[in-house]
């Protein structure tokens, strides 16, 4: 089934099976940002933005996409650095797996609600795990993103 | 310090943030046979009859290897040290299958969809053996999971296969039983810990394809290439030359990509096809079929005067390593040895135990090592005690606990695996440790608890522990320094950034003794083609053993430089001052940059390189104190964890805030073992929680505040005063936590996890016995 | 996943004759619970396009349509208005933002899961179904219902009415099933108390309701008593996430409390 989709700024064509995720159409596209954690939308690694808003890729039917806009971190290069200044600042970067997801959460709630407070920024991300930080270390991370001046 | 001691941001954060092709299946070749693995859906049983006929015939299907296409080889897949301390247990494939998970057969298709396809068409009939599904039953169990006659110890470690016991060892230090007769009041306990699965974000994978030499190259998600490379040489009897293991950027390891996994299907399926294969595992495949944390089983006495003096420890363990062997010896070795000396002024000590064979998910390596259960029983013990002395737990620690200079009899006994190395503690700040986290957590305002609320009590428990800084006398790390014209460096290095960061660390310290800053010094780590040896990243070796090899190259390196500039310069070595841009002498000044340039291309061209290598003499420990705050809802027994503060002594922090998230992580994940992840086996001995769906890590918001600091201390043996810092954190929360529960409504839980159920149900039977 | 057909039905009729005469057919809203039971589907019939996925508020009613998503149902000022925004606090606990964006209102109901935290509120705010075909129904008598019936869903209906709400999920961590759930209403002295996951779907403490609900003013014992009531009359069982006793003493302790918020308390978080 062919789907026209708007990748990171560009309009794509894809040929997909009625079954296929967008996790893998779009990791097929060579988007090394888009992976997977687990097999049961528990995770939040596989997060992409349709239409600005965070959404589990690996539970995504690709034909949904149809039409839709859709950004992965590759598409938003310049806020990806400076989230991840802000990261490297404050050591909150380790493996790196679940930071591409992370960033876009981040990007979207930037965007969403540029005032979060310290609880409305965990609630926004709670389902991006991360098994490696201990989520202290983001939390500042992501605090003082909010606060620079776009 | 210009570089060390500097938070300095990582190497590759950026790069990672911005979704770079950087881990193992980003580096699949195009192309790639899929390679897939039948599993056994019963936990012991002989393969009678298996038929793959069928599956060969589907289109697309390129191999389906069975435990009749390998040579009977065994082997074992722990990442240690050759001759590993783990027994050689493990066939590539067996006609036995010894639990959920284990592989039946292997599969390379051309697509993913004709994998499963081949899968479901392998015909196989099984015998279905009595499992052993309860390590307290595994002994003399007249089902015996290894009646192989080829296996075997590489040397002794008690390996008892007939009587399903994979390892066992006892030492004893006094005579603990006399000494317990004449204590005051003696406390006799079990505490049991479960098995826990890692959960790293990045799922286990391996890709491998034959390059233009037409030699086997791997790419793989594995904290020990060296030792992959080794164990796929002997396992699939292919010569070792041959093979390069390359290790990309790992999504998190914590010891679950210690032991090898998926790299032996990819190479024997990229041998056999002679095409490019690659292997992803599934979530449920990590949780089922890689290795989780050993549970135990551990009785713990523990023996003292009124005064509070302890006098006696008698630690007996039972520890399950599941199918296989794979660090079973050494994992329940460290339980002891790095848990015990935390007390070492006792008259007596006693430790001994066994480690079973049972059919469950194989247990291996997992940050903390045995450390972790074995603090959870001894400081959950040394709180009873001190219940029953009615003295204050930390002030029956500050009492009783190692001090900086003092020793342990343990050390000299208890190696890994083998003897051991006596050392003194030349640094152990945990007198400050303690003190600093009960100002932090406002000890002397809480202890034991205060009423918060109707029907709320906020309460605070502690824990200290140890930990260890590599393997002495085996772990091996080595670096290269080359000089790049233009006047900066590459630093290659065998040690395993598995997103720890060492890559960023080691070249700080590299950067800091060359006078450099750290984008000056261009790191390359784990791949067994360049980089020199390292045996990779556990026992928390990265720091101080790689980090000591990377100084003394470091210092070789600047040597053999200004050698270089004074002959230049026509003086000789110590009239050279250098700064790492300038060498200044009385006849002249060169830059670094000018050197290296005329070494490239001008005169008396050479190229600069040295490589050096470290091998501790000693594991200095780090310390820490872990203090828990909880706010425990008395009806109820749910519990919201206010706060964990945790005081470190790792000598200097090379990158602080890096060492401040290791700390946190594994704290973290320690919080994780006591209260939320609770792994299950089903009756039928499947794992029950085997998705992340079922098992639960902790989230943000159970994660409310985290206090970390560290103490002032400077280790002389390591590379600028640093020890390590990358399993310390994980020790202490069950014990405090399990501490901090008992003070808050006087329920002792001795088995984790610590779920609010049991506190109610403690809170129940302690209001129906009054 | 592998769909044999999928359908993307312009028209509610057309999406009802689909799925009404084709037994294999399965219903793909958020998609995200589908994703993980099942395997192979045959015939996959999308909803994206029917325009079910509006909320409105009328004079009456807010009507939920059957395609609004979770995160959508949580941010609507309507529906936050509602019980002091019980409900939103119900969509903001299923399982983290991202899946939350995805699930809908529509799956949620018609998937009857026993582990659902929004069944709960819902049970509690009276809510009637709108079907394509069918008569509309309340929720608690669709929970009860004896026949099953092919037919799009197509809206929730819930009642505006001016009352104090609470949602309470206790679970291991936030992203996990609840252990239980509850949600306590209060209009003018009439209750309503509705447990989940008990390990099983949602009921209303029926008899502790009428009991209660007699009772004006209510005092503090009333609630004590009423909370009593409501867990020894529901039906609580064991799973690997709690036991029976436990759950049973839950509720009664969680209901207490929430009876005594919504009675007492000026201020709701």
């Amino acid at each position: 089934m062919k789907i026209s989709v708007e990748v990171n700024g560009l309009r794509r064509a894809f040929d997909v099976e009625p079954g296929d995720y967008l996790v893998d159409t779009l990791r097929g596209a060579g988007l090394f940002s888009v992976r997977r954690g687990c097999d049961s939308t528990s995770c939040g690694i596989c997060t992409v933005l349709v239409d600005g808003r965070p959404v589990p890729s690996c539970s995504y039917l690709s034909i949904r996409a149809d039409g839709r806009s859709i950004l992965t971190v590759e598409g938003i290069a310049s806020e990806a650095a400076k989230i991840a200044d802000r990261f490297g600042a404050e050591g909150a970067d380790q493996c790196g797996y679940c930071n591409p997801s992370v960033a876009l959460a981040v990007y979207a709630l930037k965007r969403t609600k540029p005032k979060a407070s310290d609880d409305e920024i965990r609630e926004w991300l709670v389902g991006n795990l991360c098994r490696c930080s201990g989520y202290q270390s983001q939390l500042a991370a992501i605090r003082s993103y909010l606060e620079e001046r776009p | 310090m210009n570089v060390v001691s500097k938070p300095l941001p990582s190497l590759d954060g950026k790069a990672l943030m911005m979704g770079r092709q950087a881990y193992t299946d980003d580096f699949a070749a195009a192309g790639s046979l899929i390679v897939k693995a039948l599993r056994s859906p019963h936990p012991f049983a002989k393969i009678v009859q298996i038929d793959a006929a069928e599956a060969r015939k589907i289109p697309g299907v390129e191999l389906v290897l069975t435990f009749r296409d390998f040579k009977r080889i065994p082997f074992t897949r722990a990442g240690q040290g050759y001759p590993e301390p783990s027994p050689h247990d493990k066939f590539v494939l067996d006609e036995y299958v010894r639990y959920v998970g284990d592989e039946v057969a292997i599969v390379a298709a051309a697509d993913a969809k004709t994998a499963d396809e081949a899968i479901a068409a392998i015909k196989v009939k099984y015998e279905l053996l009595p499992p052993v599904l309860d390590c307290e039953t595994a002994y003399k169990n007249p089902s015996v999971l290894h009646p192989e006659p080829e296996i075997h110890e590489m040397f002794p470690i008690g390996f008892d296969p007939k009587n399903n016991v994979a390892a066992s060892y006892k030492m004893n230090v006094g005579d603990v039983d006399a000494v317990l007769k004449t204590c005051d009041v003696v406390v006799e306990r079990t505490y049991r810990t479960s098995a826990q699965s890692h959960a790293a974000m990045e799922p286990h994978a391996a890709n491998a394809r034959f390059d233009h030499q037409n030699r086997l190259v791997l790419y793989a998600t594995t904290q020990t290439p060296v030792h992959i490379r080794r164990i796929i040489s002997q396992a699939l009897d292919y010569p070792l030359a041959q093979i390069r293991v390359v290790k990309p950027r790992v999504g998190g390891g914590f010891g679950g990509k210690q032991a090898i996994a998926a790299e032996l299907f990819v190479a024997a399926a990229a041998i056999r096809t002679g095409k490019p294969c690659r292997m992803v595992y599934t979530r449920k495949e990590v949780f089922e079929a890689t290795y989780t944390r050993h549970a135990m089983k551990i009785d713990m006495r523990l023996g003292a005067m009124k005064d509070g003096t302890l006098k006696a420890i008698d630690c007996q363990v039972l520890s399950d390593t599941g199918a296989y062997g794979e660090h079973a010896l050494t994992v329940f070795m460290v339980t002891g040895s790095k848990v015990l000396p935390l007390y070492n002024k006792v008259d007596a000590v006693r430790f001994a135990g066994t480690v079973v064979y049972t059919n469950h998910t194989p247990a291996g390596a997992f940050r903390g090592y045995g450390a972790i259960q074995g603090n959870f029983a001894l400081e959950s013990a040394v709180d009873e005690l001190c219940a029953a002395l009615r003295m204050d737990p930390a002030a029956f620690r500050k009492k009783n606990m190692m001090r900086e200079g003092e020793t342990s009899p343990i050390f000299a006994i208890m190696g890994e695996g083998t003897e051991g190395t006596a050392m003194t503690m030349d640094t152990c700040k945990l007198p400050f440790c303690v003190d600093r986290g009960m100002e932090l957590c406002d000890w002397a305002h809480h202890f034991p608890r205060r009423i918060v609320a109707k029907n709320r009590v906020r309460a605070v428990g502690m824990a200290i522990a140890m930990q260890g800084s590599g393997i002495p006398l085996i772990d091996m790390g080595a670096a290269t320094i080359k000089l790049n014209d233009d006047g900066f460096y590459n630093l290659l290095v065998g040690a395993t950034d598995i997103g720890q960061k060492s890559d960023t660390v080691l070249g700080q310290i590299a950067a800091e003794e060359l006078g450099v800053p750290l984008s000056r010094m261009i790191v390359t780590s784990s791949d067994t083609d360049t980089t020199p040896f390292d045996t990779g990243a556990y026992a928390s070796s990265t720091t101080y053993v790689s980090g000591n090899a990377v100084l003394k190259a470091a210092k070789k390196m600047k040597e053999t430089l200004v050698a270089e500039a004074a002959s230049i310069l026509g003086t000789t070595r110590d009239q050279v001052a250098f700064d790492g841009e300038t060498f200044v002498a009385e006849s002249g000044r060169l830059t670094l940059r000018d050197l290296s340039n005329r070494l490239f291309y001008n005169h008396g061209q050479k190229q600069i390189t040295v490589t050096e290598s470290y091998v501790g003499h000693k594991s200095p420990p780090p310390f820490m104190a872990g203090f828990a705050t909880v706010d425990v809802d008395t009806e109820t027994g749910e519990v919201d964890l206010v706060d964990y503060v945790s005081v470190v002594d790792c000598g200097t922090t090379i990158n602080p805030k890096l060492a401040q998230g290791q700390v946190e992580g594994a704290i973290v994940q320690g919080i994780g073992i006591t209260m939320f992840e609770e792994p299950a086996y089903g009756k039928d001995g499947k794992m029950a929680s085997n998705d992340l769906l079922t098992y639960k890590i902790p989230t943000r918001l159970e994660i409310r505040r985290l206090t970390t600091e560290f103490a002032v201390s400077y280790e002389e043996s390591g590379p600028f005063g640093a020890k390590s810092v990358g399993e310390i954190g994980i020790d202490t929360p069950p014990a405090a936590i399990a501490n901090a529960i008992y003070n808050a409504v006087g329920v002792r839980i001795r088995e984790l996890p610590i779920t609010p159920e049991k506190i109610w149900r403690g809170i129940q039977s302690a209001r129906q016995s009054k | 996943m592998r769909i044999e057909t999928l359908l993307r039905p312009a028209s509610l009729e057309d999406a009802y004759k689909a799925y009404a005469n084709d037994k294999t057919a399965v219903l793909f809203a958020g998609g995200a619970w589908n994703k993980l039971a099942l395997k192979e589907v045959k015939t996959a019939i999308l909803l994206d396009d029917l325009g079910l996925g509006t909320i409105e508020a009328g004079e009456k009613t807010v009507e939920i349509g059957a395609m609004a998503t979770l995160s959508d149902v949580a941010e609507h000022p309507a529906v936050q208005s509602l019980y002091r925004g019980m409900l939103s606090r119900a969509c903001r606990h299923v399982m983290g933002i991202t899946l939350e964006n995805v699930a809908t209102i529509g799956g949620s109901v018609m998937g009857g899961y026993a582990f659902s935290d929004i069944v709960t509120p819902l049970l509690a705010m009276d809510v009637t179904l709108r079907f394509h075909k069918h008569e509309p129904m309340k929720l608690a008598d669709y929970l009860v219902r004896k026949t099953n019936f092919r037919d799009i869903f197509v809206a929730v209906s819930v009642p505006r009415r001016s009352g104090r709400g609470v949602f309470r999920k206790i679970a291991r961590t936030r992203l996990d099933f609840a252990i239980l759930n509850l949600a306590v209403t209060n209009v003018n002295g009439l209750y309503a108390i509705a447990v989940g996951a008990r390990p099983g779907i949602a009921r209303l403490a029926a008899s502790a309701m009428d009991r209660l609900n007699e009772i004006n003013p209510v005092s503090l014992y009333d609630i004590e008593h009423a909370a009593a009531d409501a867990a020894a009359e529901l039906d609580f069982g064991t799973n690997s996430r709690a036991a029976e006793d436990y759950r049973r003493a839950l509720a009664k302790i969680h209901v207490f409390r929430a009876l005594k918020e919504v009675t007492f308390d000026e201020n709701q978080r």
